[in-house]
């Protein structure tokens, strides 16, 4: 979760959260009708009951009191559909926003991946948009957006017939409504302030917690897991004091609340009582009968039934507003993201602009000139030199560190903007130098790009020296391998990457080129071997490849290589030598 | 464990209890008590409008009702403040015992528990686990005395004038109830597991996915895994929303049932009225009493869903509670013996994944490897583990940043450290320049919430608390990574001159990224072999 907003209009958080009420199309609708039909309902309801008494009292039989009685089975079938329905259509307007809200932050990174933008997705943190912010806007679409209308609603049509029963016990009612806005407000700021409150300090006390969790070997290192154990307890002591004291002060408003509708119903009982009494002579009191008075207080306590649920809901309405400000920071102006981009492609084009003359006979898979890349984040300029390749062959980029390799691939890939050349159209096989791996089996891990035969992925997993690891692994090939490749080793991990590659193109998938950022980099000797033997074996089988590394694995494989130079603010011209191996 | 954390606070959980009990009385005992006293009063006004002598105590009803009003507000004002401080305490209570029973594993598990989904996970369980007391226990048992107190009422009044009602009430009250708590739990118990099981998939896979972007934007193939997240999405909510409709489903019936009940008692009771059997403010009670109940068993279906989801929280945090068995290590190192000479330094130089963190975490004691021996100076050997562990400095591959000031960062080494001390630390690591631009300097938020440092700043920090330690052996796996060229050797000069009259084992990939040494060994294919003194 980003840090919680203290003051401020909310006016962007509100702007996406009604951008995304468009989204759920009828339901919210079809929730507030029924809800509605069910306040009617529950009116007609109390009426019949107090008709009835009323009745019996002035000496009716039963008999002749069926309809009403009909009605009145009516009327609670009624509320029991329509209290049904309502739930029903409210999970829907829940359901649909959550579908939208996820749907517009993936077109979002779908746009980013394609303008380029992948650099400045790169913040891991981001990957939990997709599930907390956008779980946390349900109650918002589903609670609180109905019982907002319900609560003006209800009270509405009962103020009505309260009216028309006796316009003195409305009156009270009505009296008592403007008031509670400003109950409804010290209720909404306490829970405001709850919410905040309990959001910070959740978030503390779950990060200490957490953090100290992480951090156990450093805490056994040093000796000092008892202190830790002591601080956790503290701190969640505190917490909890913390929290107590903001939790009383909004208990104390919504008490509040209860207490003025406790003593309005009970006023009006008792007035109520009274008037039957006869002790007033004058005014609407005078008039009143058992079935006004009996459906009068039957509907007192319905009156203010909506505001109090809608100040349940009122924390939903402060967690969504949280959740929108981290989700509608998409919809800000492209300005910040697509700048880097914009300035980067300029660049590239400005730089040099003349096309390479080398026409061969065949269209060569990659011809593109110098230019310099910058990287708007890190105020770095990297030269990045012409590439030249050809299908079936083998380019490689030397040089140290930080010479700018990997922006190289990318910019092949078109994770970075401003490489020319149609590649994006057609799949490439990217192989970053840290292994992606998912939480999954291995098969599942080998499987990612395409699914074939038992016999095949055997085959591959022999291919690349994997069958020790399938049979060290207490479930084989089904073991799930935890997040970073949790249970293989680093080059057990390379040797995955690279097999689920050789799996797809068996399978059918043939990328246009393979990208391998440093392959051989911090592996043992016997991964090394495997990774060079494959990429022999994938140059026997005509694949186009680019491989960025620092070692010399590959010197007697590549057609051409480019040497990158170190520190890109020398000027220093990367030469490319071509030979032919 | 979990159950254990009630039983310490149950005294205020009761008291709680007992505060929500009186709320839900004295909603009921408001609302049927203004019932018999308008139709009471109605039967008097319309006896005193005919002639006749009527006298109503209006003052014992008037002030019940007050009384009750008052009682209900306040009631609930003490049971949200006893409630929310008695679960608050429990789950601090939960959190204290997590944390001692995680810190109890062998030293070599705790590696595995700093990935990201496994902590989501623990702070995500335990939150679920709130609401087993909050929707779980406590609204089942006062709705179940609810029900019993407004069964006591009408018995009282109706027993003996009809006990067919009473024998109807018995039976719709606990068929609401069991409709509401077991049937509700029942049938959505496994949804609710797949829930949570099905949050924590989706939570890895969205992080699975961001994570293979650039791969799978290459390859053409991030649009199909996109819906596939999308669709995972939508699985949840769905299996969210199947919980929710049968909740209120059940919701909707137990409130007709009530309704129904509550219209069937009045005609009863109506007619009991008419053959003169009944007083009519009683026939009113009655049915409002009734009428009251749908405050406390309205919520109930919703709560009991939420069984699923608590079990399956509490059965995957007493999972992790269980010593996990590491996958058998692929290490195969053979056999060796090292003599770590007094007052010297030993390197061993090795590529990655050669096992050389390996042997650095078995000489600290993370790892057991028997096969592997380390012969070290009498006054350096120790049979406990604490004494061993004072005697150590062990800089481990991965930083090790606790979220907190770098000053916290420091004093966790050396509690009694003062400023002139850690700023010497920081000098020590050529941290200090880069400290002292950061605008709090010494207080600066680092790690978990705080400024992002770089990984070469973590490693000087944690150099630096090496330094405050002030340790006889040390232990330095890789110690300059993420070190620039100028800062490396800057670095290295420093632990050059302060690793005399020190012990100290140093591993890394080449010489040139380790402080100077007096013993070399070297590890080629899979053998540890000493290499000739320069």
């Amino acid at each position: 979760m980003a840090t919680i907003k203290k003051q401020g209009s909310f006016a962007a958080e509100k702007h996406y959260l009604t951008s995304l009420r468009a989204a759920t199309g009828r339901s919210l609708l079809w929730a507030k009708v029924f809800g509605s039909v069910h306040a009617i309902a529950l009116v007609a309801q109390m009426g019949i009951f107090a008709w009835l008494v009323h009745s019996v009292l002035a000496g009716a039989r039963i008999d002749v009191l069926w309809p009403f009685i009909g009605l009145a089975v009516f009327a609670i079938g009624t509320r029991v559909a329509t209290n049904a329905l309502q739930h029903y259509f409210s999970h829907n307007t829940a359901e649909q926003a959550q579908n939208a809200a996820r749907n517009g932050l993936l077109r979002f990174w779908q746009q980013q991946m394609g303008s380029g933008n992948w650099q400045h997705l790169r913040d891991a943190s981001a990957a939990n948009d997709i599930v907390e912010p956008v779980a946390n806007l349900a109650g918002y679409y589903g609670r609180y957006l109905p019982q907002i209308w319900l609560a003006a609603w209800q009270p509405l049509v009962i103020l009505i017939v309260v009216f028309y029963l006796n316009w003195l016990a409305g009156l009270f009612l009505l009296i008592s409504a403007p008031l509670i806005p400003i109950f409804m407000a010290l209720v909404g700021m306490g829970a405001e302030r709850i919410h905040q409150q309990h959001a910070i300090s959740v978030q503390r006390l779950a990060s200490l917690f957490i953090d100290r969790v992480r951090n156990l070997t450093l805490l056994f290192l040093l000796r000092k897991i008892p202190s830790a154990q002591q601080q956790v307890a503290s701190a969640s002591d505190e917490y909890r004091q913390l929290n107590m004291k903001t939790l009383k002060v909004a208990f104390l408003s919504s008490a509040v609340l209860e207490f003025f509708a406790a003593i309005a119903i009970a006023a009006i009982a008792i007035y109520i009582g009274f008037s039957l009494l006869g002790y007033y002579e004058v005014g609407p009191g005078s008039q009143l009968t058992l079935f006004s008075g009996l459906f009068i207080l039957l509907l007192a306590p319905e009156f203010f039934q909506p505001l109090r649920t809608l100040s349940q809901f009122y924390h939903d309405r402060a967690a969504a507003l949280g959740a929108a400000s981290i989700l509608c920071r998409q919809y800000e102006p492209a300005a910040n993201a697509s700048a880097a981009s914009v300035k980067a492609a300029a660049k590239a084009v400005a730089v040099d602009t003349n096309k390479l003359d080398a026409i061969k006979v065949e269209q060569p898979l990659l011809a593109t000139s110098a230019f310099t890349f910058n990287y708007a984040q890190r105020q770095q300029h990297l030269q990045i030199p012409a590439l030249q390749l050809h299908a079936g062959e083998t380019l490689l980029l030397k040089g140290p560190s930080g010479a700018g390799k990997s922006t190289v691939l990318q910019l092949i890939a078109g994770l970075l903007p401003g490489m020319q050349g149609n590649l994006n159209q057609s799949p490439l096989a990217y192989v970053p130098q840290s292994a992606w791996l998912i939480h999954g089996s291995i098969r599942e891990n080998l499987q990612l790009f395409a699914i074939a035969d038992e016999a095949l992925l055997m085959q591959i997993l022999e291919q690349m020296g994997l069958i020790p690891l399938i049979e060290r692994l207490p479930q084989g090939i089904d073991t799930v391998i935890g997040e970073n490749g949790a249970g293989v080793s680093g080059g057990e991990a390379k040797r995955l990457t690279l097999a689920r590659w050789l799996f797809a193109l068996r399978s059918g998938l043939q990328p246009r080129l393979i990208l391998l950022d440093e392959p051989s980099a911090a592996l043992d000797d016997e991964s090394a071997l495997y990774i060079v033997r494959t990429v022999q074996y994938l140059q026997e089988q005509g694949m186009s490849m680019v491989i960025a590394t620092h070692s010399d694995h590959f010197d007697s494989v590549a057609q051409r290589t480019v040497h990158m130079l170190a520190s890109a603010e020398h000027n220093a011209a990367a030469k490319e030598q071509p030979y032919v191996s | 464990m979990f159950r254990e954390g009630f039983k310490r606070y149950r005294r205020s959980l009761l008291l709680g209890f007992v505060f929500f009990l009186l709320t839900v009385l004295s909603g009921i005992a408001l609302l049927a008590l203004s019932g018999w006293f308008i139709t009471a009063a109605a039967l008097t006004g319309l006896a005193t409008a005919a002639g006749l002598f009527a006298v109503l105590d209006i003052f014992t009803p008037g002030t019940g009702i007050r009384f009750f009003a008052l009682l209900r507000t306040v009631a609930r004002y003490f049971e949200r403040v006893t409630h929310h401080n008695a679960v608050l305490r429990v789950q601090a209570w939960w959190r204290m015992q997590m944390f001692a029973q995680l810190s109890e594993r062998a030293p070599a598990n705790f590696a595995r528990l700093r990935t990201a989904t496994i902590l989501q996970r623990l702070t995500q369980d335990l939150n679920t686990l709130d609401s087993w007391y909050l929707r779980l226990i406590a609204p089942p048992l006062a709705a179940a005395l609810a029900l019993f107190a407004v069964l006591v009422l009408i018995t009282i009044f109706s027993v003996h004038v009809m006990p067919w009602l009473v024998l109807l009430c018995v039976l719709v009250f606990c068929a609401v109830w069991a409709l509401a708590v077991p049937f509700a739990r029942a049938k959505t118990y496994r949804t609710g597991r797949a829930e949570v099981e099905q949050s924590s998939e989706f939570r890895q896979s969205s992080m699975d996915f961001y994570e293979g972007f650039a791969e799978l934007y290459a390859a053409q193939r991030w649009q199909t895994h996109a819906m596939q997240i999308a669709g995972q999405g939508t699985a949840l909510n769905k299996l969210q929303n199947k919980r929710l409709r049968l909740a209120s489903i059940l919701e909707s019936i137990v409130m007709g049932a009530l309704q129904l009940l509550a219209l069937i008692t009045l005609l009863a009771g109506l007619l009991a009225y008419q053959d003169g059997l009944m007083s009519l403010p009683v026939v009113v009670m009655q049915a409002l009493a009734i009428l009251a109940l749908l405050e406390v068993l309205g919520p109930l279906a919703e709560q009991s869903t939420q069984a699923g989801l608590v079990a399956e929280a509490r059965q995957r945090l007493l999972n992790m509670q269980q010593e996990p068995t590491l996958p058998p290590s692929s290490l195969r190192l053979s056999a060796f013996n090292i003599a770590l000479q007094n007052n010297t330094v030993t390197a061993i130089i090795g590529a990655s994944g050669s096992g050389k963190s390996s042997i650095a975490q078995a000489l600290v004691g993370i790892i057991q490897e028997p096969n592997w021996q380390f012969t070290l100076a009498d006054e350096l050997q120790c049979q406990h583990q604490q004494q061993w562990l004072a005697q150590l400095g062990y800089v481990p591959q991965a930083n090790l940043v606790l979220a907190g000031t770098i000053a916290t960062n420091l004093q966790v080494a050396a509690p009694q450290a003062s400023e002139a001390q850690l700023w010497q630390a920081l000098e020590f690591a050529v941290l200090h320049e880069e400290v002292k631009a950061m605008p709090e300097q010494l207080h600066t938020w680092v790690g978990t919430g705080g400024i992002a440092i770089s990984g070469g700043q973590a490693r000087r920090l944690m150099l630096a608390r090496l330094y405050l330690q002030n340790p006889q052996l040390v232990v330095l796996d890789e110690p300059c990574t993420g070190l620039d060229n100028n800062t490396r050797t800057q670095v290295l000069q420093n632990l050059n001159k302060w690793l005399v009259n020190r012990t100290a084992l140093v591993l890394g990939h080449s010489m040139q990224a380790l402080p100077e040494a007096d013993a070399q060994w070297c590890i080629k294919e899979h053998n540890l072999s000493k290499l000739s003194l320069r």
